[in-house]
């Protein structure tokens, strides 16, 4: 007995000895974290303009003034040095063998709140870093997990073993009590088939939705590709041109494509309900409903997809051989892993269309309704409030969104739209509140908004939205592509090149040029670069990846008045008379004095009006003489990128649309302010060339010469490929038009899939409503209503899903297309032709809108007859 | 008939309520506030194997509900609920499908046929949904909708092709396809002229009597609950009194009149 206790005795011991070597192991890593969470405090850590420094000497630099947020420097520097100081008092505990004592951990935990603070702050402003700034937080959080696991690591052994336990019972369990052997007899496809068949119409409609969806994503991934052998910034991953507006379709795509598939579900899923329904009385099993269902889907899928992309294959081939007919633009081949792609994305949208949509697989297998259901009801307060809210965030949107200077920013028109949304919440509410408490006759026909108030509101708000994009931006994209300049009148020059004066090699090139008669005039110019050049976008920022700044900054060209005077001579004349219409043209004495600026956005109509630097919309930019910094802080911006005053602006080509208007603008400053600039080091090309080569065009002496220099002077795209030492006009015409067909066929299809969300939204409504509104007829039949008062009451039951939205929207639309005229500075003419355009789209959208309501109420007489 | 002297056993339950309650949660109309309706509000009750109970009471009174319930069609708030000597509160969700399958047939005021289907193929489907021979099934469904009086010609009819009386015994042959041990018919002929009740008065009789199945019927017509051997009359989520029968048809009819 005496030998027995003595092994176990000795087993405990070795357990015990385990564990404690397995604690000291985590310990002395833990200690190693935190001595290195103290040590990095001393290595380079930010970098600033080329060198790095540690977060000591960043804090001092700091304090001494030498630029920077003292407030936001000073966390970004004390938190890592709080942190770090932590590190090394608990590092230097764990070697010591104390282990983790409560102190520790309470130390552990404040270290965490520097990480986080760290974190939160390097987020919100990021900070220009090297490998240690990124590695301090995961590394102390690291630690905080090492810590963890130390404490908890015994028990959690248990813990999972005991769920492992239960889980294998309950599998067992599972396996004993849902027993169901055998196969299914053949006759359950059959009736599944025959079930589909009576469905068919909803079938066919989600499948068209899908099919419209796929077409849309297949025609958009073929064009790009089409056109990418064909554009000249075809390397580029993500960037500007062809791939910026492929992003934004895709992104559009699959907003707007969720939108329309979550409807088509929603629309199919409540017209199956019933039949689900007594399926699972007659004791069909979940699996088998999850099965029919997930079949069905995937059937309607594959079939989308397959017209989707056959259809995206003929409108991409049609609108490549439209590009060669019509614009000479010769478009590459339609590459078969488009379908794979489309197929991709066609995965995600339904994906995410049937996670929006789960609410209708809710409501088919939930058997617990309640007898009556009726939702809250407004409070009069809430009402006041909404209205008032809605009011002035309204007002305020539109405001910033007409602020002189500012940007035409979609956010500025959603945000109005919201606001203008809280509007109808409130007023519902108070037609709610009013009929509930007068009992007046409109009872019957507002039964929906006083028992389903916020279902009946929350659609009336979507539709508004939806249809404010359609009336409001979009057709405003469509109205603009009207006004659109021919590209060739946008590159009034064969060739612009930006060189060097100090470069022997340029003059020699400009003299062979001259001697091949081309014609060949010089013009001062220094580079400046604004702080940020394009609004923010993750794929802004990982197309300047390989620069730590967070927001891409913009290169603009600088000139003295003088110049700007020459300039607008040679170019006076070519945008007055376009397609009928006249341009607006600024002739007034610019008479710039101090470091004041003029400056001219060289972008056609159809663009959009933004300001010269784009972070947080900022009238008056920030920019540096000289090219991109690889490296800065947020907070000490205003070092690198001084202020600068814009005195007056203007939009006209005198170079070229070389920047899309984001970039390659011209900035014009006084003569004198010029020279003195001049005299300091500047950075950049420092000359522009605008060559015409005339007679000798296409000759390949011009290329060769025009090639060489553009080699010489490549490190001038190192920041943004699409800032060239060198623009030809050929290759920009042929960008330009590749975008405006990309961009045209987006505008439609997200015209074309909007309305169809917008139809779908108010079918959807009245199909859940079918059988209520049936019984509440029929009773009001019986009750002795008559044809007329019935047919008058269903008019004033689809009047709230028809009136309120269209006009809301088309008022916001009409005050939005007045100040988009206003801040492109717009001619009548200019404003008649985007009228037409926006015109087009709204009568489109009516006759939709006339079609569904006469469809809808046919359907509802229909079903509120039938007994 | 259950002969009213006979001491019930726990193998002859096929149900046994303890205290069922349900609750819905609704707005009120009033003042929109937040309220919880007490559907039920305690039923104690047994059903014995082979027996005809029917359940009456006003419109709101909890009887579909208390059906539903015992049908597994949905669950309680709160209490016990026995079949065949076994709680179904533990059961999981496709377990309820399972009995709901081959232990219970349902009968509905609106029939509740899938118009897409033949009735044929009606009757058939919660046979293929438990994964039985089609031809068996064929067979039986020829023999029920014989019993039933349906031509055979009609069983290739869509049900909105037939009349109401024809739908509901197709209804009938569908839920007794599986041969469930119950049959809960939830106002069965409150769709159906009288001829068309008569008929389907006398098949629930005949099927009870026959083939021993135990029906649980929720009907607001007297005179068909007269058929059954007992009768619960609910009042607001209670059961108000029960009777049971002694006599003949005409004397329980008078009966249940008196009740009301």
């Amino acid at each position: 007995m005496a030998g027995r206790a003595d092994r176990t005795d000795k087993t405990d011991r070795e357990e015990e000895t385990t564990k404690t070597r397995k604690d000291r192991i985590l310990e002395l890593t833990g200690a190693v974290i935190d001595l290195a969470l103290f040590v990095f405090v001393f290595l380079p850590w930010t970098r600033e303009s080329g060198s790095a420094e540690s977060i000591i000497q960043y804090g001092l630099h700091v304090v001494n003034g030498e630029g920077g947020y003292s407030v936001l420097s000073g966390v970004m520097s004390i938190a890592p040095l709080a942190g770090g100081a932590a590190g090394l008092y608990k590092g230097v505990e764990l070697l010591r063998g104390k282990g983790l004592t409560p102190r520790l951990i309470r130390v552990t935990h404040f270290m965490c709140g520097c990480a986080v603070l760290y974190m939160a702050y390097f987020f919100a402003f990021y900070i220009s870093c090297t490998f240690i700034g990124y590695a301090w937080p995961f590394l102390t959080i690291l630690d905080f997990l090492l810590n963890k696991y130390a404490l908890e690591y015994k028990d959690l052994a248990v813990k999972n073993r005991e769920l492992d336990r239960k889980h294998h019972e309950y599998e067992e369990e599972k396996k004993r009590r849902l027993a169901f052997a055998g196969r299914y007899s053949s006759g359950i496809y059959r009736i599944h088939r025959k079930v589909a068949r009576a469905y068919r119409k909803e079938y066919i409609l989600l499948t068209f939705c899908g099919a419209l969806s796929s077409a849309f994503l297949c025609t958009a991934l073929g064009l790009r590709e089409m056109f990418m052998s064909v554009h000249s910034t075809e390397e580029i991953l993500i960037g500007g041109g062809l791939e910026e507006i492929l992003k934004d379709t895709v992104v559009t795509a699959i907003i707007l494509n969720v939108l329309l598939m979550a409807f088509a579900y929603g629309v199919y899923g409540a017209k199956r309900r019933r039949t689900v329904g007594t399926l699972r009385a007659l004791g069909a099993r979940s699996r088998l409903l999850a099965a029919d269902e997930v079949m069905e889907y995937a059937i309607s899928s594959l079939i989308s997809v397959a017209i989707g992309c056959a259809a995206g294959t003929v409108a991409a081939l049609a609108i490549g051989a439209w590009a060669k007919d019509a614009a000479g633009v010769a478009a590459g081949s339609f590459s078969p892993v488009i379908y794979l792609e489309t197929l991709g994305f066609y995965a995600v949208l339904t994906f995410f269309s049937l996670m929006v949509n789960y609410q209708v697989a809710v409501w088919q297998t939930s058997s617990e309704r309640a007898a009556v259901k009726k939702e809250r009801s407004p409070w009069k307060w809430e009402a006041i409030v909404s209205a008032a809210a809605g009011a002035v965030l309204a007002a305020a949107e539109a405001s910033m969104f007409h602020r002189e200077l500012s940007s035409e920013d979609l956010k500025y028109q959603f945000l109005f739209i919201a606001g203008i949304g809280l509007v109808i919440y409130g007023a519902s509410a108070m037609i709610a509140i009013r009929t509930r408490k007068r009992g007046t006759l409109n009872k019957v026909s507002r039964s929906s908004l006083m028992y389903h108030f916020m279902t009946t509101v929350l659609t009336v708000m979507l539709l508004t939205g939806i249809q404010f994009a359609i009336l409001g931006p979009f057709a405003a994209e469509f109205g603009g592509e009207k006004t659109a300049e021919d590209p060739s009148d946008l590159f009034p020059y064969d060739y612009v090149m930006m060189g060097r004066s100090s470069d022997a090699g340029d003059q020699e090139d400009v003299a062979a040029l001259r001697d091949l008669g081309a014609a060949v005039k010089e013009f001062p110019m220094i580079r400046v670069t604004t702080a940020h050049g394009a609004p923010y976008s993750w794929a802004d920022v990982l197309s300047n990846a390989y620069m730590d700044v967070m927001w891409p900054q913009g290169q603009q060209v600088m000139i003295p008045e003088s110049e700007y005077y020459k300039l607008k001579e040679m170019a006076s004349g070519d945008r007055r008379q376009h397609r009928g219409y006249t341009t607006n043209t600024f002739n007034e004495r610019l008479d710039l004095k101090g470091d004041e600026i003029h400056v001219v956005f060289q972008q056609d109509s159809s663009r959009s009006s933004h300001p010269l630097e784009w972070f947080m919309e900022y009238g008056d930019p920030n920019f540096r003489i000289g090219q991109p910094l690889n490296d800065y802080n947020w907070h000490a911006r205003d070092r690198y990128f001084p202020p600068h005053k814009i005195k007056s602006r203007e939009y006209a080509i005198l170079t070229g649309e070389f920047g899309r208007g984001r970039q390659e603008n011209i900035i014009v400053v006084s003569d004198r302010y010029f020279s003195k600039l001049r005299q300091g080091r500047t950075e950049g090309p420092d000359v522009m060339y605008l060559v015409n080569t005339g007679k000798v065009k296409g000759s390949g002496a011009v290329d060769k010469i025009v090639s060489s220099f553009g080699r010489r002077h490549r490190g001038d795209s190192r920041w943004d490929s699409e800032i060239r030492p060198v623009y030809a006009r050929a290759a920009m015409i042929r960008d330009l038009t590749t975008e405006r067909i990309m961009k045209d066929e987006v505008t439609v299809m997200t015209l074309v899939i909007l309305c169809i969300s917008s139809v779908l939204i108010t079918f959807l409504r009245f199909v859940t409503q079918e059988q209520e509104m049936r019984k509440k007829y029929c009773l009001l039949s019986d009750l002795g209503m008559t044809k007329e008062q019935e047919s008058r009451s269903i008019r004033q039951e689809l009047r709230p899903y028809f009136l309120p939205p269209a006009v809301a929207a088309l008022g916001s639309a009409l005050l939005f297309q007045g100040m988009i005229f206003s801040q492109r500075q717009f001619t009548t003419d200019q404003m008649r032709v985007f009228s037409r355009g926006t015109m087009e789209v709204w009568l489109v959208f009516a006759a939709v809108q006339l079609i569904l309501w006469a469809v809808l109420r046919k359907r509802l007489k229909k079903c509120v007859r039938e007994r | 008939m259950i002969p009213q002297t006979e001491k019930t056993t726990e193998n002859d339950l096929l149900l046994r309520a303890a205290d069922l309650k349900k609750d819905y949660f609704i707005r009120s109309l009033e003042d929109d506030s937040k309220k919880t309706v007490h559907v039920l509000k305690g039923i104690d009750m047994q059903v014995k194997k082979g027996e005809y109970l029917s359940i009456m009471g006003r419109s709101g009174s909890g009887k579909s509900t208390l059906l539903r319930i015992l049908g597994m069609i949905s669950r309680p708030t709160s209490g016990e609920l026995e079949f065949l000597g076994n709680d179904t509160r533990d059961l999981w969700t496709d377990e309820m499908a399972d009995i709901r399958r081959r232990r219970v047939g349902f009968i509905y005021q609106d029939f509740n046929l899938m118009d897409s289907l033949t009735a044929m193929d009606n009757i058939i489907l919660p046979g293929i949904l438990d994964k039985r021979n089609e031809d068996e099934l064929k067979e039986r469904a020829l023999e029920l909708s014989r019993r039933a009086d349906l031509k055979e010609e009609l069983l290739e009819k869509a049900p909105y092709e037939m009349s109401g009386g024809e739908r509901q015994r197709v209804a009938i042959c569908r839920a007794l396809i599986n041969s469930p041990e119950v049959l809960m018919a939830d106002e069965p002929t409150g769709n159906l002229d009288e001829r068309s009740e008569r008929m389907v008065a006398e098949l629930l009789e005949d099927i009870n009597q026959s083939m021993g199945t135990s029906v649980i019927m929720v009907t607001h017509n007297p005179r068909l609950a007269a058929r059954s051997h007992r009768l619960l009359m609910i009042r607001e989520g209670q059961i108000q009194s029960e009777i049971e029968r002694a006599g003949d048809e005409e004397g329980f009819y008078r009966e249940i009149l008196d009740l009301m």
